[in-house]
């Protein structure tokens, strides 16, 4: 019977388990087992800001300048003119991109903050990880609230399906508690000398001096600008022009900003550009933005093109076009811009100490005055000369005072992704887009975002902003 | 010949047939038989008539009712998407189960590919001869397939392969030779009306016209046809030897097909062996070896899929290119689809916002191939321990050997010119380990019980490794040398899948007129680590045939009423879908890279097997002797836990999630119909087969709508899943003519229409364009598929013709986006010219025209094809003898000579998402299949 032992042989074979081990990929069980996986998991969460399709690359800038008196689109693109011309829906895909990829980075905050307690690290490491993560999901809070008001305060991940649970509005004042108190747990917990590109001690006081602004608590933010200036760790760049190189990220004058390089670059340049040199002018400045300028200031020159030569080396007029984030040494063909993008520099910080300064004592003051000619100051130089032209401001009231630091930061920090937040600040959004762009329908409703269609679909909790 | 009972069970043994002698009667000529044996479940076995097919699964394509069977491309050895009853599931895998010779042939797609090189993946079943299947029997509802429990839903195709079981000696020689020829081309404008078109587009805009005479461009280049070779010809060798002893046979087979793709740079090869073998070595123990080796070797160009949504791919650039341009001029090759001066050569100026390469330089001077071998040994035991009781055994291994390579030169990128390389191995092994008892006993004349009961367990890993690097410094290696590139990016992957099963099935027999059986069959699949899961199915069929009524009945030779009711599921995702993921997550840091691992995906621990009830109601009819024979089959189909992507609300940070969300019904009405007739020297077959299903989603959890659909030319969102709708439903807008100009006209927000614009309807009448106006367009699900097949015989002459069609679904020609868009550059079609000379107001050129998914798009895609017509004829005896062979067969055969259709694409039967089961019926950039004609002998001796 020798066939038995065919048979013996055979089921010897059938032994075979069915569990699943993922070898190839990570699952949520199997991470933060290593010390090193607290700093990846943080360092994960930057992909929502320095990455070429990130909202911070792609429209920040661009809902900043087209929802404001700033810019306008040529129109094709309904999803930008629809920002443009202030009759912006809820099926709009930018609004819903933002929504989305903010809430994603919140997501890989959320991860990282709640694993951190236990992760295989000293409290000191765990500390300035936690300073870290929590600083950046506050800082898309605080973009969130800014764009869409009152949204769901999501704080933990969920880690599977059956963890997912709707929640809807966190009242506004919430919100602002849990701003303030992380963005002071950062402002305690970060270096003062992080490594170029992560947020210090001074980037949490930046955005906390900037966050109190914008809920009116000017002494605290003036303080928090202090604290920066004082500091003597920023200076103002010599040439206005050295802040849009391809080299010069993480300079002196940058606090934070969406770090990009060649492999990982924006498609702003394709945007604003003109068609003759591969861009598309999909979106323009208005031309009083360009034409407010003083002819000579250094930052009309870098921040827009009006000629340029062709290829037969005649030179081409256009209206006026962006060229601020353009270094046509290192972008031969606009598409992929590696130029970082400013998110807070060091004029911002001394344009804010002057608006809270200008609140707390009701108008001009030295120290105010002060801080703002040194960013006028700076315009002056050409490159090679210093040009007599914007004289130091002197003593203003409230409101004119209140005016001036309103056009610097549009001459300052035009087109960087200010502007929308400012008017709004300022209260005079209806007042300069109605100037800019006349016949628009702007309103109160403008001073949010509508909630993405979408969200209200799969979130019954939520509910649409006035007026969309 | 008919199925037995037990041929599809899984680790059916082979019936004691000889193969090659049935091959006489049915395969080789082509012969439908249904034998009235057997007709107790909705089974068919398949007609393998006289296509040229590649692979065995386009066998499947219009000859058994209930199948929908699409050809996604032309390229050679594409995979076909095959439906069984329709769609099931939302998310994963459509395709029916394939048993090879009593074995699960693993048929995933990633078991082919490692995903390197360019166009449409390669089947599964490449590596597989068609001439040496024996027989394809599809087994469709739930009384034949709930043995295969877990994923038995999409259907069961068994698959035997030729054997020999006796002892004489029996040489085979089949060699095919031909030629190929396009399906079709696009009516794109000569470079004359091109010319005249721009000329006309920029005085509307406003603007001089660029050129002063447009005649003397003549009819420029005719960029269609410069991407094909002059001859692409296809020849086939098969040399099968079968033999052995009384205890031990043999049949070995060896083939070499050599394709050349219509278009340069594409080419199909393939070399199978097999060693069949049957050994009875003692009274009671025997055994049985199917050996089957497969290598191809293909060389592929940028086609379909391959061209994701930017249009850049080979068959779209052919059509859309400058005509202006020349190929070359003074040795300079024009590179892209740049505006064409005064004189007709490029100028350095791009107006689209992609760089379509030209598509000859595309095709040419990419490469882009791809190896693999495939392994596959069976081995069954066979022991008797009594009379009426036998074990079974059965140990499968499938190796397959992967390898690919492409590379793309520097040239073909505009702006950057970094040349892109890459290269990838895969390797998968599969085993399966199987053991049953099969019991048969008659008690008495009345009563008869089959038994068989068994248990498996199976498994497969696949690992692969792959490389990228961009940016050559030094071309002239290629992928050869990937470190001479200078920003690499590596890949690993290794997958492990595993199940145990219990299966078991009864069956009672009265009379040969009551039968009545039950099946169940437990399976633990890894993929969803939750245990145990239960499908069965019972089933009865009533013989009126037998009983004494009609056992003598000079008319009705057969008469069967059968019914089953049973559960099936479908495993449709792959392995760790469940869990949650965490992946590399990268970014810009201080110039450099910043590499973190962040959550990729959110998992889901209470993901299902998906599950389906069917009910079948069928009977078979035959009359005068089985020459006519009538098969009519219901069924009913709900799949309660459908697997989808569900949306989740953007707090959780997440966009989609792996859920059984929705439920989905198919049900339908099959009818096969076979006609045998004998007029003294002129025989008559034929057999009509239709198949009628309606699809549609039960319901979607919350009610909600799922817009799906990737991008196609920069559009996506264009398929719903919603609940009372069928899958794959086109959603859009409605197109409302031309504008005249002028402000009043609904639009998309901010967009102010210029005279000439497409207008949409404003469903909602709030004065807004958007979401809301979009409406279904459609189902791309066939209502209706068709197959007849229709063979003359006359002394030694036959003539075969074979049609198929599907009938009331919608295709998507989205090809009409790129061909309808004017720029400076891109071509438009004649049609398009036409129209847009007729109608008023002109068209302006404009340079990026936002363009939306509309009915514009959206065509019938019914269509008839004459797939196959075939004229043979058989050498006289006499004349063999003194070859001393036994036969001998010339023939010409031709493929795709003849389409019916409304649809204005090249061809209906198309897939540019291949088998995604929401996104059917899409048509973009596909590589035309070709008109074959074929001449062939067959030699026995």
């Amino acid at each position: 019977m020798k066939e038995k032992y065919w048979i013996i042989l055979l089921f010897s074979l059938s032994a075979c388990s069915i569990d699943e081990d993922p070898k190839s990929l990570i699952t949520s069980d199997e991470f933060f087992l290593e010390d090193r996986d607290a700093q990846a998991s943080v360092d994960a969460i930057y992909q929502s800001i320095n990455s070429g399709t990130s909202v911070y690359a792609e429209y920040y800038w661009l809902v900043n300048a087209m929802a404001s008196d700033l810019g306008a689109s040529d129109g094709l693109n309904p999803d930008i003119s629809e920002f443009a011309d202030f009759n912006l829906t809820a099926q709009n895909k930018i609004v819903e991109s933002i929504w989305k990829d903010l809430y994603q980075g919140i997501r890989a905050s959320n991860y990282a903050i709640q694993n951190l307690p236990n992760a295989p690290i000293s409290e000191n490491e765990k500390l300035g990880l936690a300073g870290e993560a929590r600083f950046l999901r506050a800082f898309f809070y605080f973009d969130l609230v800014r764009f869409f008001g009152a949204i769901p305060l999501v704080r933990e991940s969920a880690l599977d399906f059956s963890e997912i649970v709707q929640i809807g509005r966190t009242p506004l004042d919430t919100i602002y508690q849990f701003l303030d108190r992380e963005f002071t747990f950062a402002f305690e917990n970060l270096p003062t000398n992080a490594n170029p590109g992560r947020p210090s001690k001074y980037t949490a006081a930046a955005y906390l001096c900037k966050f109190l602004i914008s809920t009116k608590n000017y002494s605290r933010a003036a303080q928090a600008s202090r604290f920066i200036i004082q500091s003597g760790n920023f200076t103002l760049q010599n040439d206005y022009a050295n802040l849009f190189k391809a080299h010069s990220q993480n300079n002196s004058e940058v606090l934070w900003s969406v770090n990009l390089n060649n492999n990982r670059g924006s498609n702003i340049n394709l945007l604003t550009l003109p068609k003759g040199l591969g861009g598309r002018s999909r979106v323009l400045p208005r031309p009083d933005f360009y034409n407010d300028f003083d002819s000579l200031d250094r930052r009309r020159t870098v921040t827009f093109l009006t000629k340029y030569p062709d290829d037969q080396g005649n030179t081409q007029t256009v209206p006026p076009h962006i060229r601020k984030f353009w270094d046509q040494n290192t972008e031969k063909i606009p598409g992929n811009s590696g130029i970082d993008i400013p998110l807070i520099r060091y004029a911002d910080i001394l344009l804010l100490h002057a608006e809270a300064l200008n609140e707390l004592r009701n108008g001009t003051s030295t120290e105010a005055l002060s801080v703002i000619n040194t960013v006028r100051a700076r315009a002056r130089f050409d490159g090679t000369t210093v040009q007599p032209i914007l004289p130091d401001l002197d003593r203003l009231d409230k409101a004119s005072f209140a005016e001036a630091i309103l056009q610097e930061r549009k001459y300052e920090l035009g087109w960087e992704g200010h502007r929308w937040f400012d008017l709004i600040r300022f209260g005079k959004l209806e007042e300069k887009v109605t100037v800019s762009k006349p016949g628009s329908m702007v309103s109160l409703t403008h001073h949010l975002f509508p909630i993405p269609a979408s969200e209200l679909t799969l979130n019954k909790l939520m509910s649409q902003n006035p007026g969309y | 010949m008919a199925f037995l009972y037990a041929d599809y069970l899984p680790g059916q043994d082979v019936s004691p047939i000889d193969s090659t002698e049935l091959e006489q009667h049915s395969s080789d000529r082509g012969y439908f038989i249904l034998s009235g044996k057997s007709h107790d479940a909705a089974a068919v076995k398949t007609n393998l008539n006289f296509r040229g097919v590649n692979t065995i699964d386009q066998f499947l394509q219009g000859t058994v009712a209930g199948i929908t069977a699409v050809e996604n491309s032309g390229q050679p050895a594409t995979e076909i998407t095959l439906q069984i009853r329709g769609i099931h599931t939302l998310a994963g895998n459509n395709q029916p189960l394939f048993i090879i010779d009593g074995i699960p042939y693993y048929d995933e797609t990633d078991f082919s590919i490692s995903g390197t090189t360019f166009g449409p993946p390669v089947s599964p079943f490449t590596f597989i001869n068609p001439n040496d299947i024996e027989s394809i029997t599809v087994l469709k509802d739930a009384g034949a397939t709930a043995i295969y429990g877990a994923r038995a839903t999409n259907g069961v195709v068994i698959v035997r392969t030729k054997r020999k079981l006796s002892a004489d000696q029996k040489i085979s020689l089949k060699i095919k030779v031909g030629s190929q020829e396009p399906i079709g081309s696009y009516n794109m404008a000569n470079a004359t009306q091109f010319a005249e078109f721009l000329n006309q587009a920029h005085t509307n805009a406003g603007e001089p016209a660029p050129y002063s005479n447009p005649t003397k461009f003549g009819v420029g280049t005719d960029w269609q046809n410069i991407i094909y070779r002059d001859q692409a010809l296809r020849q086939e060798y098969h040399l099968s030897i079968a033999g052995g002893t009384e205890k031990i046979s043999f049949l070995l087979s060896g083939a070499y097909l050599n394709q050349k793709g219509l278009i340069i740079g594409s080419n199909f090869q393939r070399a199978n062996f097999r060693a069949n073998m049957d050994a009875q070595i003692s009274d009671r123990f025997s055994l049985q070896n199917s050996l089957n080796f497969g290598r191809i070797d293909v060389n592929s160009v940028a086609s379909d899929a391959a061209s994701d949504d930017s249009g850049i791919d080979v068959i779209s650039g052919s059509r859309i290119f400058n005509p202006l341009l020349p190929y070359q001029q003074n040795g300079a090759v024009t590179a892209y689809h740049f505006i064409a001066d005064e004189n007709g050569l490029p100028t350095p100026v791009l107006q689209s916002s992609v760089a379509q390469p030209n598509p000859l330089l595309l095709a040419g001077s990419t490469d882009s191939k791809l190896t693999t071998t495939r392994i596959s040994n069976y081995l069954h035991l066979k022991y008797d321990l009594f009379s009426a009781l036998t074990l079974h055994g059965t140990v499968g291994l499938d190796g397959i050997f992967n390898e690919e390579y492409a590379f793309v030169p520097g040239l073909l990128f505009f702006g950057t010119s970094d040349g892109l390389g890459s290269g990838s191995k895969m390797e998968a092994l599969k085993f399966i380990n199987q053991y049953y008892l099969d019991y048969h006993h008659a008690f008495s004349i009345d009563h008869t019980l089959n038994l068989y009961a068994g248990f498996s367990t199976e498994g497969y890993r696949r690992e692969v490794l792959s490389g990228r690097s961009i940016g050559f410094d030094n071309e002239t290696l290629r992928y050869y040398s990937l470190t001479v590139g200078q920003q690499k990016t590596l890949f690993s992957d290794i997958s492990d899948w595993s199940m145990r099963s219990f299966f078991g099935t009864a069956r009672y027999s009265y009379q040969d007129i009551y039968s009545l059986s039950v099946t169940a069959r437990a399976d633990a699949s890894s993929t969803f680590g939750d245990g145990y899961h239960l499908f069965s199915a019972t089933s009865f069929s009533y013989n009126l045939g037998n009983t004494e009524v009609l056992k003598n009945h000079d008319k009705i030779s057969s008469l069967v009423i059968r019914a089953s009711y049973g559960s099936t599921g479908n495993l449709a995702v792959k392995p760790y879908s469940r869990f949650t993921l965490l992946n590399e997550s990268n970014s810009a840091l201080n110039g450099a890279t910043l590499n973190g691992i962040g959550l990729s995906r959110l998992g889901n621990q209470n993901l299902k097997i998906e599950r389906t009830n069917q009910l079948n109601l069928g009977a078979h009819l035959g009359l005068a002797k089985e020459k006519l024979q009538l098969d009519l089959d219901f069924y009913q189909n709900k799949t309660s836990n459908a697997i989808t992507f569900f949306p989740l609300a953007g707090t959780s940070g997440f966009d989609y999630i792996l859920s059984n969300a929705a439920s989905i019904s198919n049900q339908g009405l099959e009818l096969s119909t076979s006609l045998n007739h004998n007029l003294g020297a002129l025989s008559w077959n034929s057999q009509l087969i239709v198949g009628v299903n309606k699809n549609q989603i039960k319901s979607v959890e919350n009610d909600f709508h799922i817009v799906s659909g990737d991008s196609i030319v920069g559009i996506s969102g264009w398929s719903i899943i919603q609940s009372g709708h069928a899958a794959s439903t086109f959603i859009g807008y409605q197109a409302d003519g031309l504008s005249v100009g002028g402000s009043g006209e609904a639009s998309f927000a901010g967009q102010v229409l210029n005279s000439g614009d497409q207008k949409y309807r404003d469903l909602n009448k709030d004065g807004v364009i958007n979401s809301e106006d979009q409406i279904d367009l459609g189902s791309a699900l066939p209502k209706m598929t068709l197959g007849f097949y229709s063979q003359w015989c006359y002394k030694g002459f036959d003539l075969t013709i074979g049609l198929q069609g599907a009938f009331g679904h919608k295709m998507a020609n989205v090809n009409r986006l790129l061909l309808e868009n004017p720029t400076s550059e891109n071509n438009v079609s004649v049609e398009y010219l036409n129209e847009a000379g007729k109608s008023l107001p002109l068209p302006r050129l404009q340079t990026a025209r936002q363009q939306y998914f509309s009915d514009l798009v959206i065509e019938n895609g019914s269509y008839l094809r004459l797939k196959n017509c075939t004229v043979g004829y058989e050498l006289p005896q006499k004349l063999l003898n003194r070859f001393s062979a036994s036969k001998c067969r010339v023939y010409l055969t031709a493929e795709n000579l003849l389409t019916f259709t409304k649809y204005t694409g090249l061809d209906p039967d198309v897939s540019h998402f291949r088998s995604s089961p929401t996104q059917q019926g899409v048509d973009l950039g596909s590589y035309p299949k070709s008109k074959l004609i074929q001449m062939g002998i067959n030699l026995d001796f």
